[in-house]
């Protein structure tokens, strides 16, 4: 599959934008299948880490993953990093690299043109990633939908959110913002959060109802902010200040949405309970977030930017560029492997007979339970907290736990699964479609 | 190696086969992974079976004859699958078991890496990629 977007993207508009408008338009199953090629001047302007937030999520859009042809701005953002070859090997690898793109003419499975310049600053009103809005418009209203299934899920998704059909969306007042994650960790993101904050003044605080906190993507990502000063910004401003990590992304550890509290996040998933049980995710760019952070609610990032934010910046604090190089250590070789003792070495496998690893399925019997829910995601099937194991055991208590569990009481609802004949069932029949979108955890089939 | 017992402890809460209309894709390779079968039919076809499943009526998915058996009378629904995946689940294979099958073909193709695209064998080797024996630490918690 190809994407290309070409033009030139308005003020204010960046990657995140622009994969947020792109699962907007194609949907969370429009990459199923497909690898999905990023094409067209849009992508060749991006810097590396750009590209990077708009392949990271084209998992969302259902595909397998992304990519964009690598050329020069790839090569200089890999040349002489501590893993990758150097010298005649160098030479040898980037000629092999720039033989690495589309042919002329290919053919590809799906095509998909979009024009830059329909894309404005986009957030998330539901609870898929493909429940995009430009931050100008509202959200919007399932009564005016006609097919069934769409409008059942709209309802459901506004339910959940607690948003009335209509509602302007820069008027969504928030309680956390997080700014961090795989997708949008990066320095760049970073530096232009910073850039909203010093645009918003010298005296900008964040917003009194709002926690706000920025989680570098990496240690070294960390240190770089910190010697450009980053930090200073976001500290003077009241954001908290944090360790590298996963942190609000997926609420796996204690940084969660409490029931019902919402939240503007740079991440890349806003299902239910994906931060928090009960909590609502708005998904939106680096720089949209760090004007939420300051507003209290959903923002326009364009308020932060014309001639009055230059000079707001201009007279901030001086922020430098750090070399990312300076804060990575030499590539070292691993040890040599050791021999494996002979207890340890596992048998050879047989050739003739593979070993039969996994139960046949040759014919299944008994009740089904029918479930009417479309994009069925694997959040819901299992949700973060019982993702710290690699046992495949055990897992049954935590299918549709979100759906299963009252989260006030931990009381069993009366989800169909819970009920009399359906906790036995063998067969799950969704009506909805694209079951099991989202995140990859294989705990999800092993919890069925 | 899982041992049987574990095997038979997969899919924890029974469930063995989904139907839907459409499946992700992701989900639908870890599914079959595991033993399950995901069977994809039409929305209408899917609406009527809905409707035996909401009556509490049984129903037998047969992955020999590629088909959903209904209990109330109704003929049986057919659908298809991949014929490689077919094969696999009626016997039982995972990737692992059938990768190891072609040991040979892969030493071959990781030769040929190491000559045409030695940056490939990573920093610090040469040729095929030995495994480094990992020092026992802490338990990683994921």
């Amino acid at each position: 599959m190809r994407i290309t977007v070409d033009g030139e993207l308005h003020e204010g508009v960046t990657s995140k934008d622009v994969i947020l408008h792109i699962i907007g338009a194609i949907g969370t199953a429009g990459g199923t299948g497909c690898i999905i090629e990023y094409a067209g001047s849009v992508f060749r302007g991006f810097s590396m880490e750009a590209r990077m937030s708009v392949c990271n999520m084209s998992i969302e859009a259902g595909a397998r993953a992304g990519m964009v042809a690598p050329d020069d701005v790839t090569f200089e953002y890999l040349r002489n990093r501590p893993l990758v070859p150097k010298g005649e090997a160098w030479d040898r690898a980037v000629q092999y690299w720039r033989s690495l793109k589309t042919d002329e003419g290919a053919k590809f499975d799906i095509e998909v043109n979009i024009s830059a310049s329909d894309i404005i600053p986009t957030v998330t009103w539901g609870t898929s990633p493909q429940d995009v809005v430009p931050i100008t418009g509202s959200v919007p209203d399932p009564s005016t939908m006609s097919d069934p299934v769409k409008r059942a899920s709209a309802e459901r998704s506004l339910a959940y959110m607690g948003l009335a059909p209509n509602t302007a969306m820069q008027e969504i007042v928030l309680d956390k913002v997080f700014i961090g994650s795989c997708t949008n960790g990066r320095i760049e993101d970073l530096r232009s959060a910073a850039r909203i904050v010093l645009a918003a003044g010298p005296d900008a605080r964040v917003a009194p109802n709002v926690q706000a906190m920025i989680v570098p993507g990496s240690g070294l990502i960390k240190q770089q902010a910190e010697a450009e000063g980053l930090d200073a910004v976001f500290k003077r401003a009241g954001f908290d200040w944090r360790e590298a990590g996963c942190s609000m992304c997926l609420g796996m550890n204690p940084d969660q949405l409490a029931p019902g509290e919402r939240c503007a996040s740079t991440s890349n998933r806003n299902f239910e309970g994906r931060q928090g049980a009960g909590g609502c995710t708005h998904l939106l760019s680096p720089a949209m977030a760090a004007a939420a952070a300051i507003t209290g609610k959903l923002t326009d990032v364009r308020k932060f930017m014309g001639a009055t934010a230059e000079a707001q910046i201009a007279a901030g604090p001086k922020l430098k560029f750090a070399n990312p190089f300076d804060f990575m250590d030499d590539a070292q070789a691993s040890p040599a492997p050791e021999q494996r003792a002979q207890t340890e070495t596992l048998s050879p496998l047989s050739t003739a007979s593979a070993p039969t690893s996994i139960p046949k399925f040759i014919i299944v019997k008994g009740i089904a339970t029918p479930l009417h829910i479309e994009n069925v995601d694997t959040d819901m099937i299992i949700p973060k907290q019982f993702l710290k194991t690699l046992k495949r055991t055990g897992l049954g208590n935590a299918l549709f736990y979100t759906l299963r569990k009252n989260p006030h009481t931990g009381e069993d609802t009366d989800f169909i699964l819970n009920r009399k004949p359906y906790n036995e069932a063998k067969i799950l029949l969704c009506t909805g479609r694209n079951f099991g979108c989202g995140s990859s955890r294989e705990h999800a089939p092993w919890s069925l | 190696m899982f041992t049987i017992t574990d095997d038979i402890r997969r899919n924890d809460f029974g469930i063995r086969c989904i139907i839907a209309p459409s499946f992700a894709d992701i989900f639908r390779n870890n599914a079959m992974q595991n033993g399950m079968l995901p069977v994809s039919l039409s929305q209408e076809e899917c609406n009527a079976l809905a409707e035996d499943a909401a009556a509490g009526l049984e129903l037998e998915v047969d992955l020999e004859k590629e088909e959903v058996r209904r209990t109330n009378g109704q003929a049986p629904i057919r659908f298809v699958t991949d014929t490689f995946r077919r094969h696999c689940l009626l016997n039982g294979l995972d990737d692992i078991g059938l990768t190891m099958q072609r040991g040979a073909a892969i030493d071959d193709f990781e030769r040929k890496r190491s000559e045409v695209w030695p940056w490939l064998d990573g920093f610090g080797y040469q040729g095929k990629i030995a495994v480094p024996v990992v020092k026992k630490g802490k338990k990683m918690d994921w």
